[in-house]
């Protein structure tokens, strides 16, 4: 035990550091610093607070549904199998890049200490950030469940250990598979093929599974609700359930906490998580040592080029092309990124097209209309009948565009991917305004790309007038824009460049945050002004649908601004 | 040409790890860096790069000002950190290419220099692979050969013999003397004490920020006991630039 919160104190700092390093490196001034981290703290709060806020939105509908339905413990099934599938999915991901591909990693192994030790230490260090967002998404949801049902006070003090419980025996369990498969299969050992495989597995998995809860009964537009049947049972929640003891004691502990019986679930899932951290720490002086070491670095003894490959290879471009090429190949390359970039923003409009389409396929058979809904729907796109409802239409893409550009986190994480590299970017011979435009482009890029398919192609399904497929396309470019840059202008003030592994790049830089979570808030912000500028124009569809966009293209001309004038002096202020 | 005018930088706003520097550094000469470490050395060569602001002072590279003009000023030098840092997930000729296009060389001049510094540095036949795969001293050859790859006017180098093997320090040390024969410059820190005697047209000694000595190696010798290696010149200069700090006052 000594041991191991010796080897706490340098993991803790690595872990804080992976949400404040950034600032440090922007300037050694202490002025500066002062001022950094303290945007740092109110950014933080904000979105921290605009999360919460969400969640309790959250929990407050679920609940009032299950209210109606009469089955309010529902919802904690919900957030037992919600949580543990959030663990699933990030704990691949986490503990990969934690457990073997920090640079820090080999000094820890040289050091006399019990591999348990190493192992717990790094489990800790790779398990908190994880919990994080689970009891960002759920706790908040909890209590304000607690709440509205009236729940006794032994409720809300058992929410914690309950988050805990439901969380940490999950990512237990993945940690052991992830350190079978380095230790024994090859496969596993080219880290980067390994890391970039398990990552699309989880992601496609979770995805496969929101697009299967989405499809099933009916759905009020509350996230997990159409998994509730009329009487508010969860037949697909509980038979999970049945595969996840420490969940389902968890989940009794909360729904009996009004008797002494909740003492006995909760010391039930404590000794599950206990028992499985037990064969953890067991398992890992036999797994994870060994699988460290006999790591190796990807890649095959390539052939030699031949003169011809050579100069074909050399053949010289524009630095705004090299260096976008250059952003690409690293994006595509890098599992880290490859999955928080190019994957993310491809697979969630793919999955969300996806669901409207299922679902209006089963709404026309199953919906039980004496008429055909898309062909409803076609009729008000194929006529002037759209222009009707211009804000709902802009209203919509903006929602839309903001969201999947949110989720491409190409820009956002433009600078921070650099690393220590960034020291190329000084040194190169080439305008900043160059080299900013040439960051900026793959994100803006995917963006059109996505956008423009998008438009096209509901165009042509909805048999509408290229009016409205332009309208749909200026108005989620416009948007997506947005996004893009604003989250980009943070990467350029609050850049992370001293990470240790690639993760962090990407996940835990402010503008990571502004581009994940931010995009709620503008979200709300375009949702606002829509219903404020509808109620002031007395429901007039197009000055409505205009003052939208007009507030969605204000923002993306300030921030242009901002980043012109933050390009001009960034290669001063960041130190490298 | 490099002209360095009373350059200051601290990192803390307490103390300075670069301490009203002044130096010239002319064409045609090899000049080495000496220091012990955190004397201040690469906080110097990365002022002088454009990789960290100045204070105070002002730098001059081949003429052009490195906060005025950095652009000019950047495709005039060329730059070796003595942490071979490479995009690990690009391949070596993908990594050259990159350069060649930075640098805008063209393809005839490229492909040729690409052939000779690969050649010469034993690079050539790993250039299809991914530089994640290199060893240290082959990160650092690549990087060399990056850097040599547009032929800049002045060199700036930061302990660009580790890691390398016999073979290419011999190749490099020898590259060097040829660039200041031509008359261009070479700025380079070490640790090496017997590399800087034997390569060095002048050398200055650094500690604590401070410029210690500026001179030929003759210089050095008459200053102190004639006859002394580099070796025991170092440790006597920075033995007393240690007592002088100590006892707070005096200085060189």
């Amino acid at each position: 035990m000594r041991h191991y919160l010796i080897l706490m104190r340098p993991l803790w700092q690595e872990m804080i550091a992976g949400f404040g390093q950034g600032f440090a490196k922007i300037s050694h001034k202490k002025k500066k610093k002062t001022r950094s981290k303290g945007a740092s703290i109110a950014l933080y709060t904000f979105t921290l607070g605009i999360l919460t806020v969400y969640s309790v939105l959250y929990g407050v509908g679920t609940t009032e549904m299950l209210v109606q339905m009469g089955n309010v413990d529902s919802f904690l099934h919900l957030v037992a199998v919600g949580a543990p599938g959030m663990t699933l999915l990030f704990g691949v991901m986490q503990a990969i890049p934690i457990l073997y591909h920090e640079s820090s990693i080999e000094s820890l192994l040289v050091l006399p200490v019990k591999p348990s030790v190493i192992i717990a230490g790094k489990v800790t260090q790779a398990f908190i950030p994880m919990l994080l967002l689970p009891m960002l998404l759920f706790f908040p949801a909890l209590i304000a469940h607690g709440v509205i049902t009236g729940r006794p006070w032994a409720f809300f003090i058992q929410t914690i250990p309950f988050m805990i419980f439901v969380t940490f025996a999950p990512f237990a369990l993945i940690t052991i598979f992830v350190m079978i498969l380095m230790r024994y299969t090859k496969f596993a050992r080219d880290k980067d093929r390994f890391q970039m495989v398990t990552s699309i597995i989880a992601i496609v998995l979770v995805l496969g599974f929101v697009f299967y809860s989405s499809t099933q009964g009916s759905d009020n537009g509350i996230p997990g609700s159409s998994m509730f049947l009329p009487d508010g049972s969860a037949p697909a929640l509980q038979g999970a359930l049945r595969f996840m003891p420490a969940s389902a004691l968890g989940t009794l502990m909360l729904a009996r906490a009004d008797s002494w019986h909740t003492l006995l679930y909760g010391l039930g899932a404590f000794a599950i998580n206990a028992a499985i951290f037990g064969v953890l720490l067991l398992l890992s002086s036999r797994l994870y040592i060994p699988g460290v070491l006999g790591m190796k670095a990807a890649g095959k003894q390539a052939k030699s080029l031949t003169l011809k490959q050579q100069t074909r290879a050399l053949a010289p471009q524009s630095a705004y092309r090299s260096i976008v090429s250059k952003e690409w190949k690293l994006l595509l390359r890098t599992p880290a990124f490859f999955t928080q970039t190019v994957l993310s923003a491809t697979l969630l409009p793919v999955m969300m097209i996806g669901i409207i389409i299922f679902t209006l396929i089963r709404m026309e058979k199953t919906g039980g209309f004496d008429f055909s809904l898309i062909a409803l729907i076609r009729l008000w796109a194929g006529t002037d009948l759209w222009k009707e409802s211009l804000w709902i239409i802009v209203m919509v893409a903006s929602g839309a565009a903001a969201l999947f550009s949110g989720t491409n986190m190409m820009s956002s994480t433009a600078i921070s991917r650099q690393g220590e590299l960034f020291s190329y970017s000084k040194l190169m011979p080439v305008p900043i305004h160059i080299q900013v435009f040439a960051w900026l482009t793959p994100g803006l890029t995917t963006m059109t790309v996505i956008w423009l398919i998008l438009s096209v192609s509901s165009t042509l399904f909805l048999h509408a007038s290229w009016m409205f497929g332009l309208l749909i396309f200026v108005t989620a470019w416009v948007n997506a824009f947005v996004i893009q840059i604003v989250s980009f202008y943070a990467d350029m003030v609050f850049p992370v460049l001293d990470w240790t592994n690639e993760i962090q790049a990407v996940k835990n830089t402010r503008g990571a945050m502004v581009s994940s979570l931010g995009m709620f808030v503008y979200i709300g912000f375009v949702i606002g002004v829509g219903f404020l500028a509808h109620a002031l124009a007395g429901g007039h569809s197009l000055v409505t649908a205009a003052s939208m966009f007009l507030f969605a293209l204000t923002i993306a001309i300030i921030a242009t601004f901002l980043v012109t004038q933050r390009a001009r002096k960034m290669f001063n202020v960041i130190d490298i | 040409m490099i002209e360095i005018k009373n350059v200051s930088k601290s990192y803390d706003g307490v103390r300075n790890a670069v301490d009203d520097l002044t130096l010239d550094i002319k064409d045609g000469e090899i000049f080495g860096f000496l220091g012990p470490n955190g004397a201040g050395k690469t906080t110097t060569l990365k002022m002088i790069t454009g990789l960290l602001s100045l204070d105070s002072g002002s730098i001059n590279v081949n003429g052009y000002d490195i906060e005025q003009s950095p652009l000019e000023a950047k495709r005039r030098f060329a730059f070796v950190p003595d942490n071979p840092e490479v995009f690990l997930r690009l391949k070596g000729i993908e990594y050259l290419r990159f350069i060649g296009d930075i640098y805008g060389i063209d393809g005839p001049t490229r492909e040729s220099r690409v052939e000779h510094l690969t050649h010469r540095f034993g690079i050539h036949d790993v250039l299809n692979q991914m530089t994640k795969t290199y060893s240290h001293g082959m990160r650092q050859k690549l990087i060399l050969v990056g850097a040599l790859l547009h032929d800049p006017e002045t060199w700036i180098l930061d302990e660009p013999m580790t890691g390398l093997d016999p073979s290419s320090s011999f190749q490099l040390k020898q590259m060097m003397r040829e660039h200041a024969d031509a008359g261009k410059t070479v700025l380079f820190s070490t640790h090496v004490l017997e590399v800087a005697e034997k390569v060095c047209d002048r050398l200055s000694v650094i500690d604590d920020g401070k410029l210690l000595f500026v001179g030929t190696m003759d210089q050095l010798k008459s200053r102190y006991t004639a006859n002394s290696s580099l070796e025991s010149l170092f440790l006597e200069l920075v033995g007393q630039s240690e007592r002088t700090a100590t006892s707070g006052n005096g200085t060189w």
